[in-house]
């Protein structure tokens, strides 16, 4: 008869277990959409080349429409030490992501034939392979 | 009087070496740093609008400061001291306010440093031999800028931005080593400050009678002309080197940088002679000139080697310029005790003009294509020369020894 408190007390911890347990699920059910594995950071600052590496340059900026749909980055491209840098929005379709790399699929002609991107004004955006348009 | 012994002017070559290697890391380069550590380009604008900002409010106070000290090494060492610890700040703490007070920190000390280096070798030579001594100093100086050009530009690349400004950090100590080579009791402060030949009462000349005067008006108008002309010139060629040579870019754009500075270490003590044999007239009209003409050059082709022949002239006027501004200065303030100030105006009036240049040539440039922009700025170098031809006076003293 001594150890019914402790009986007592044991289903309580039992109850109380089970219910932390359920909260414990209910967290992991809202945060489940990513696996604690993936390891997220800015695309900010990322480097980015061209497949055969002739241009290279850093992802400044993101561009998105007003649904929040991303339409293009902002790559600054060239120049030495900061001076002659070109800022061009390329379209989000040419990035491909690999491993710890991003290439951009665009040609040094499309580079070239680009005009700089300015903030508050319609950009230009460079398309993967096909020909720039407005 | 006390004379230079060779060991101090060693002492202020490779301080004014040393002093253009760390200056290198935090011109348009801070800007590629911060998009590195994930910096969005509204706050990095911000940042550096700031910094430009308050410097150009705080030279004249640092040249009015550098009067003042009686001790032009200390003026000069602080300065070195608050850049590294500016440089270090930049590695280590890249967030908002810790990179705003490492760039205030950096245009207050740069606001000392500019004078102080003029200061000690006023006071360490002397007006008579000041010409070839400050074409010394920028010899040694623009090969300063021309080795650190390559070296960050390649650690920047090869190891990271971030490394960039641990070395500017770490150049401060060899950078101070080299400032105390210079033998403090050889540097006469009164004459590192123009001397009081001119001053009655023995103190210096007050403010507003040294901005009332003529030449120095007309030397501050031709040096905001200059750089307004100036300052854009070398951004556009580099944004027109990338759009056109490809993966060759980077280099050619090293080769602009480095091929002035190398005009600049051959030419700049020959300058120094010159404007002491010939008078300092001639040879601010060849530089002045030289300017026109490169942006015409840039204006029409896009030609590499041309470019680079317009390179060359921007040697010959960095060359000029470089000596004949603080000549100039050591004359037109000579005996009123406020040559540090005059330099701290003209470190204002570059300022306030390469400002001015790279927003409207940036305006032109987007607007109605780079040619346009060069045109722009030649312009500006028409005037800047023409107004040398007609009003500057003669600085150099009816007496001088050749």
């Amino acid at each position: 008869m001594t150890d019914l408190p402790f009986i007592g007390s044991a289903r309580a911890a039992l109850i109380m277990v089970t219910l932390f347990a359920h909260c414990d699920v209910a967290w992991s059910q809202q945060a489940a959409a990513i696996p604690f594995e993936t390891r997220l950071e800015s695309i900010l600052g990322r480097d980015v080349k061209t497949p055969k590496g002739a241009e290279g340059g850093r992802i400044i900026d993101v561009l998105i429409d007003t649904d929040g749909q991303v339409h293009a980055f902002v790559v600054e491209f060239g120049g030495f030490l900061g001076i002659g840098t070109r800022k061009i929005a390329v379209e989000r379709a040419a990035f491909r992501f690999a491993d710890r790399k991003i290439l951009v699929e665009v040609s040094s002609e499309q580079l070239q034939g680009a005009r700089e991107y300015t903030a508050g004004e319609p950009p230009y955006i460079v398309k993967a392979e096909a020909a720039p348009r407005e | 009087m006390p004379t230079a012994s060779p060991k101090s002017e060693r002492g202020l070559d490779w301080f004014t070496f040393l002093v253009a290697d760390i200056q290198t890391g935090f011109g348009p380069f801070l800007a590629i740093y911060l998009t590195t550590q994930k910096w969005n380009q509204a706050d990095i604008g911000l940042v550096l609008a700031i910094g430009s900002l308050a410097g150009l409010l705080t030279q004249l106070p640092g040249g009015w400061l550098v009067d003042a000290a009686q001790s032009k090494r200390a003026a000069a060492m602080a300065a070195v001291a608050g850049i590294g610890v500016s440089a270090l700040l930049i590695a280590m703490t890249p967030n908002f306010v810790g990179i705003l007070f490492a760039k205030l920190l950096h245009v207050a000390s740069s606001s000392v440093l500019g004078p102080a280096i003029g200061a000690i070798t006023l006071g360490l030579v002397g007006h008579a031999a000041v010409g070839p001594r400050l074409g010394r100093n920028a010899r040694f100086g623009s090969i300063g800028s021309g080795v650190a050009a390559g070296a960050m530009g390649a650690i920047g690349f090869a190891i990271s931005p971030q490394a960039v400004f641990f070395v500017t950090a770490a150049l401060a100590i060899p950078t101070i080593i080299a400032l105390s080579q210079i033998n403090a009791k050889e540097i006469d402060p009164e004459r590192a400050d123009g001397g009081l030949a001119r001053q009655s009462d023995g103190t210096a000349i007050a403010v507003g009678a040294l901005l009332r005067n003529r030449s120095l008006i007309i030397l501050m108008t031709c040096i905001f002309l200059f750089h307004t002309a100036n300052a854009a010139m070398l951004p556009l060629v580099g944004t027109e080197m990338t759009v056109r040579a490809g993966e060759w870019a980077s280099l050619l754009i090293a080769l602009c940088i480095i091929v002035p500075q190398g005009i600049v270490a051959l030419m700049a003590p020959a300058v120094g002679r010159l404007a002491v044999e010939k008078g300092r007239r001639p040879i601010l009209l060849v530089g002045f000139a030289a300017l026109p003409v490169r942006a015409a050059l840039l204006a029409a082709t896009n030609d590499p080697t041309v470019v680079i022949a317009a390179q060359v002239l921007d040697g010959i006027c960095a060359a000029v310029l470089g000596v004949l501004v603080p000549l100039s200065l050591a004359d037109i303030s000579r005996g009123t005790g406020r040559f540090n100030l005059t330099q701290g105006i003209a470190a204002s009036a570059t300022g306030i003009g390469a400002a001015l240049s790279t927003t409207v040539a940036g305006y032109l440039a987007t607007r109605f294509g780079t040619p346009v922009a060069f045109f722009g700025l030649a312009i500006a170098a028409v005037a800047a020369f023409v107004t040398v031809l007609v009003v500057m006076p003669e600085t150099a003293p009816k007496n001088e020894p050749n």
